[in-house]
């Protein structure tokens, strides 16, 4: 008998922690690239989400309209895969019923996802999209009003490296290599092209492939037999090692430009030597003296034994600004947290200051240019819109 | 005209790793009627295996050619005692199934220890040489010239060998074989070894060329390595060499003429018109009834 | 039974070669062989006749291990049972198999080289072996490097049976050497059999022309559904008016 009350009263308890522990915690999704073709991307936001999940949590939780309340992080993989990542936000939406969504990073991921934030009213910040259909509704062309991004856009990205390259690099007749596959970097080498030849350059040459693509031989003579003065390369950092080694290898010295795709430190490990001297662009920079970089770079690195790459800053940014957003709500809703994160101005994250625009998922901010250096990514120059 | 020699160039490295992965598909084909549907899997673990000999052992190149090749001619014998051995006499399908399914499971097993793209070091030094600009790099000469030795060798082999000479009888009556005399299972084993160890061979050459490599690399060019084969007449020795390099230069061409986008499209729409005309293949010819 | 007990007096003083003991060979549900017994003793042509069907060709494939079977088969006293198929050529069987059996793609000369690859005895020796082949079928001699698959069928069968000479055998298991051959070729085929005997070989021949297989036989059975139903010398089995009527035809 005694055991039957005992057994009672555990289950009681259990259901009692249980609806206590729901009042009291909030669930946040977060949508990475886990395995797929840039499993570095997935494995970078997970970690920079913990890391930022523990740290409040550990600081006895978050204050919203008075009152406390413990994250409890949902990961979900996208495997790098559109579809994938639409079931992943539809999981956690309905069946975790997150209270807001970090992810996915690739813009092939975060388009699908963004439709079913949006048609779900939940927010959703996309650490590293910087494809503008992301917030933007492609058949309307409205703004999306429950998505955001940690980062700056693609279009923005095109014309500040075309300014680099015609101001810093003094190259005015430059080639393109991109895969066209990616929407994103693809919208990256239009936008280049078009600035440049809008400042006076000439594209020599455009040249593409598709992904899993490893010869480049054929479209790096064409680009030598156009006698270029820089190559811009929007391509993913798995792919760089190759187009830059086989450039070399046919005695193609001219510089070499990236976009923030290359933002991996595995580009380092994958490159060798070959990648010295060139530039890319970046959210973020390690060695930044911006405010609170040092101390993200060293908890990240206490905890991870690395550098934190672009893609981590950028998420430890998205929850900053959620963070930043549930403190100013009422109450811990979906809705409450989205008008909080249109209204944030001056946010002073890891990649920057960052202001929202009412309307508008798009952040203002500066984009930073890093050159490899000695096998290192080094602080080049902060270039502001 | 640098600009064409130098296209023909890369012409030539391109279809000479094809025409040596087509090679093993071929051997096993011309063998055994069966389409080893794993060898794109077998060429890119033969590129980790370099890595791993070259990363991390660091060993100079002859041991890691050697390492590579040994190490899928294993591969192949294992795969084939252990898949295809108890299918032998299965439906040809049940065959081509396991192939598949042998080819996934490699494919996830090294994704399993290794699912981010590697970096392969310089194994040999590059030396470029400059002939009015035609940049020829010491790694082409390297992958045409191994190429072109590895299908003398092998087209010896076959042609002459008593081995080569047991593999071509096999193909013909597999069950009156040992009448002869001729271990069959032997043969098989070392028709498997070669092709695997092609595959291998080719892995390293492609690691070193295009020195980073990931699990699914196998995948595309296994493929088209397979296409070489059939183009070539599948089964056909000669044909696959003939295949490979047909298939680097539409490529190749259609790179240079075409966008990217179109590439595959009008590389492989060329090579459907061609097997519609000669539907063995090049070199090919129809499969006389036995007996 | 008195025929059998004398023949078996007549021949005790030669030792047994291949001794086959209740062998029984099915595929699947169909008994193709049941339960043989018979001995082929050494230097013996021993024929083998009966319908199409009557288990003959699984008789010979059962013995050189091409296909599993029950029951007993020992060859110079060695039981073949756990022998591999490829392993029973180095022993001294050599088949020559129903269809001829040759390899298509191969050349003449080719074909005749797989019959070699137990051999370890010098390349001279081969090398006179491929002479002697050429001197029986001189047909074959003009041919060396031609494709044996666009051989004429007569060809085709002078060089299945000049392969198994040239892998040396103690004992050659020929199954329906005659078949397709005109009668003049035919002829010419059974003559060389006499001849390969006459040099020691052991033959057991399986024929469809009973007439000229028992003629040439030392010893002789009929098969009927995969049973022996009737032994003796060649001699004796030609006289035997069951045989006359049901295989001779007259
Ligand atoms: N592989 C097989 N699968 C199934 N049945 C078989 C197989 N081979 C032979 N048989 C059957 O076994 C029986 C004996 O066949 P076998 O070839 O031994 O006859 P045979 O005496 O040589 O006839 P023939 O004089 O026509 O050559 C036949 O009924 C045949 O249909
Ligand atoms: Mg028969």
């Amino acid at each position: 008998m005694p055991r039957l009350y005992g057994s009672a009263l555990i289950l009681a308890l259990l259901l009692l922690g249980c609806t206590k522990a729901d009042e009291n915690t909030i669930q946040i999704g977060v949508i990475a690239e886990l395995t797929g073709d840039i499993p570095a991307v997935g494995a970078s936001c997970k970690n920079a989400a913990e890391m930022a999940v523990k740290a409040v949590n550990t600081a006895g939780g978050i204050d919203i309209g008075g009152k406390k309340y413990t994250i409890k992080l949902q990961v979900e993989d996208s495997a790098g895969r559109a579809e994938q990542a639409a079931s992943a936000a539809q999981k956690l939406i309905t069946r975790d019923k997150v209270i807001a969504v970090i992810g996915p990073n690739a813009s092939s991921g975060a388009i699908p996802a963004s439709e079913i934030a949006e048609t779900s009213k939940v927010p959703m910040i996309s650490p590293w999209s910087t494809n503008p259909k992301t917030t933007i509704d492609p058949r309307t062309g409205k703004q999306k009003s429950y998505v955001f991004r940690a980062c700056y856009m693609d279009s923005f990205q095109g014309s500040v490296l075309a300014a680099f390259a015609m101001g810093h690099l003094k190259a005015k007749r430059a080639a393109t290599l991109y895969d066209v596959t990616s929407e994103v970097l693809k919208g990256q080498a239009e936008v280049f092209k078009r600035t440049l030849e809008e400042k006076g350059g000439t594209i020599t040459g455009v040249e593409t492939y598709t992904a899993g693509n490893k010869d480049f031989t054929v479209q790096m003579t064409k680009i030598k037999n156009d006698n270029p003065e820089l190559i811009f390369l929007p391509t993913y950092y798995s792919d760089v090692p190759l187009q830059v080694r086989q450039a070399k290898m046919l005695g193609i010295e001219v510089p070499i430009l990236g976009s923030d795709a290359w933002g991996s430190h595995d580009l380092l490990a994958l490159c060798g030597k070959d990648c010295e001297g060139y530039f890319f662009s970046s959210h973020f920079s390690a060695n930044s003296t911006a405010p609170g970089v040092k101390k993200f770079v060293d908890d990240y690195k206490a905890i991870y034994g690395s550098i934190p790459d672009d893609v981590a800053a950028l998420t430890y940014d998205s929850f900053g600004i959620l963070f930043e957003a549930m403190k100013k709500s009422a109450k811990p809703a979906s809705e409450d947290i989205k008008n909080a994160i249109q209204k944030i101005t001056g946010f002073q994250g890891v990649t920057g200051n960052i202001t929202f625009h009412e309307g508008s998922g798009d952040p203002e901010k500066s984009v930073v240019i890093l050159q490899i250096k000695d096998g290192e990514f080094k602080w080049f120059a902060d270039i502001k819109p | 005209m640098a600009y064409i020699s130098q296209q023909l160039l890369n012409m030539l490295q391109l279809g000479s790793i094809y025409a040596v992965i087509a090679l093993g598909y071929t051997m096993v084909y011309g063998v055994l009627s069966l389409i080893n549907f794993a060898h794109g899997d077998i060429f890119m673990v033969g590129a980790f295996l370099c890595f791993i000999a070259a990363g991390k052992l660091h060993m100079p190149f002859v041991p890691v050619i050697l390492v590579a090749v040994a190490g899928t001619a294993l591969l192949g014998v294992g795969v084939e005692r252990f898949a295809y051995r108890p299918l032998r006499d299965a439906p040809k399908v049940s065959a081509i199934i396991t192939a598949l399914g042998v080819g996934v499971f490699i494919e996830n097993f090294t994704l399993a220890l290794s699912p981010y793209p590697r970096h392969v070091p310089e194994i040999l030094p590059v030396v470029n040489w400059n002939f009015s600009g035609l940049t020829v790099s010491s790694i082409q000469v390297l992958i045409v010239a191994l190429s072109i030795g590895l299908m003398v060798v092998l087209d010896f082999i076959v042609r002459k060998t008593s081995y080569g000479m047991a593999m071509r009888a096999l193909s013909w009556d597999i069950k009156t074989l040992p009448l002869m005399g001729v271990p069959v299972n032997t043969i098989v084993a070392l028709t498997f070894a070669i092709g695997a160890g092609f595959g291998g061979a080719a892995g390293t050459m492609y690691a070193m060329a295009f020195p980073v490599i990931d699990p699914y690399m196998g995948i595309m060019i296994g493929w088209k390595a397979f296409i070489a084969a059939v183009v070539g007449g599948i089964g056909n020795i000669r044909g696959a060499m003939l295949g490979g390099y047909i298939l680097g230069a539409v490529e190749t061409l259609a790179t240079v003429a075409l966008p990217s986008t179109y590439r595959d499209f009008v590389a492989f729409t060329l090579l459907l018109i061609l097997l519609v005309f000669r539907p063995n293949g090049i070199l090919g010819v129809p499969k006389t009834i036995k007996v | 039974m008195a025929m059998e007990k004398l023949f078996e007096q007549r021949h005790s003083e030669v030792p047994v070669l291949l001794s086959i003991k209740n062998l029984a060979v099915s595929y699947g549900n169909i008994r193709a062989v049941r339960g043989i017994s018979f001995n082929v003793r050494q230097g013996q042509i021993a024929a083998l006749i009966g319908a199409n069907g009557a288990g003959k060709s699984s008789l010979l494939r059962a013995v050189s291990g091409m296909i599993p079977y029950e029951g007993e088969i020992c060859y110079k006293g060695i039981n073949l049972k756990d022998v591999a198929a490829h392993k029973l050529v180095s022993l001294g069987i050599t088949h020559v198999p129903e269809g001829r059996g040759i390899f298509g793609n191969l050349t003449v000369r080719e074909n005749l080289t797989l019959g070699t690859w137990c051999r370890r005895d010098g390349l001279e020796i081969i090398k006179k072996d491929y002479d002697h082949v050429v001197e029986l079928f001189p047909r074959l001699g003009e041919r060396m490097g031609q494709l044996s698959g666009t051989l004429s069928g007569g060809e085709q069968q002078m060089l299945a049976i000049g392969r198994a000479l040239m892998s040396r055998g103690d004992m050659i298991l020929l199954d329906e050497p005659s078949m397709g051959l005109s009668p003049v070729l035919a002829d010419e085929i059974f003559g060389i059999i006499d001849e390969i005997n006459k040099h020691g070989v052991t033959i057991l021949l399986v024929e469809q022309n009973a007439y000229m297989a028992l003629q040439a036989a030392g010893y002789g059975c009929v098969m009927e559904n995969g049973e022996i139903t009737l032994d003796g010398t060649g001699a004796e089995l030609i006289e035997n008016p069951r045989v006359r009527q049901a295989y001779l035809g007259v």
